[in-house]
């Protein structure tokens, strides 16, 4: 998930939720039971679940460009030889 | 954010504190309730005596009452049950205030109208009516009706039949 998706996860778990709470509620109050109010939360955490916590496509659309790698410069062998010795020497 | 179990945390507990808070605003919602809607209790009387009697130091009486209240407008959408008792109220020489509970039930929300509506003929006492000392006999007891409202969330708050409404008798003055 790039980072655009997880902005975007969050934003929809946070908005499902206080709508089917909020909704719920009303409704709940009208008809003065709460269960009302907790069945149409579940329904909003549970939606939220399954939309917002699996890895799904639509939040890999802004995949991050790395920069370059960076060549490697001279012999690998060399290299290794003069780290060894700027080990030794401390 | 970048893991599904950091996300499965974080839809698990936003949900839960939208939940404290859609029981917190149903709490509030209901704040001052019992002022306004009151039980009715038309009747709450002895219907009988049935023995004042001493068991070792202590006065012990037993009674039947008649009771009819109708329970209905204590309840609301937060409220899970109420449990509702009698309370004998009477002054004796060494405690000017006892208060004894006779009898009580519990009322849930979930049962229907009726059953919410107490309608008791010469019912026995639950819990007989116990002095700390032996000072019962010839003693004036109050009747009244009392109640605990059992919220789902938020405190738990008492209720009470209107001072002045409760009717009173007095006990025997020889033990019988």
């Amino acid at each position: 998930m790039d980072y655009q998706g997880q902005k975007l996860s969050e934003n929809l778990f946070y908005y499902i939720i206080l709508l089917f709470g909020s909704v719920g509620w009303i409704y709940g109050y009208i008809l003065q039971d709460f269960t009302y109010v907790f069945y149409s939360w579940s329904v909003g955490v549970g939606i939220s679940l399954v939309l917002c916590v699996p890895d799904w496509p639509i939040y890999n659309k802004h995949p991050i460009k790395w920069l370059e790698s960076i060549p490697d410069r001279g012999d690998d062998s060399n290299n290794g030889e003069e780290v060894e010795e700027t080990k030794k020497s401390k | 954010m970048h893991t599904v179990w950091v996300r499965l945390n974080a839809v698990v507990f936003f949900g839960l504190t939208v939940l404290l808070g859609l029981s917190i605003l149903a709490a509030l919602s209901k704040v001052g309730h019992s002022n306004r809607y009151r039980p009715i209790i038309s009747t709450l009387r002895l219907n009988s005596m049935k023995s004042l009697k001493n068991h070792g130091g202590v006065d012990r009486a037993l009674l039947s009452f008649d009771l009819h209240a109708d329970m209905n407008p204590a309840f609301h959408w937060n409220i899970k049950q109420l449990f509702v008792y009698v309370v004998a109220t009477y002054a004796t020489p060494t405690n000017p205030k006892n208060q004894v509970v006779l009898w009580d039930r519990i009322i849930e929300s979930t049962s229907d109208r009726d059953a919410k509506v107490l309608d008791e003929r010469n019912v026995f006492v639950k819990y007989g009516l116990v002095d700390q000392g032996a000072e019962l006999r010839g003693a004036e007891v109050e009747l009244s009706l009392m109640w605990d409202h059992m919220p789902l969330t938020g405190a738990l708050y008492m209720g009470g039949q209107e001072e002045g409404t409760a009717s009173k008798f007095v006990l025997p003055t020889e033990y019988n």
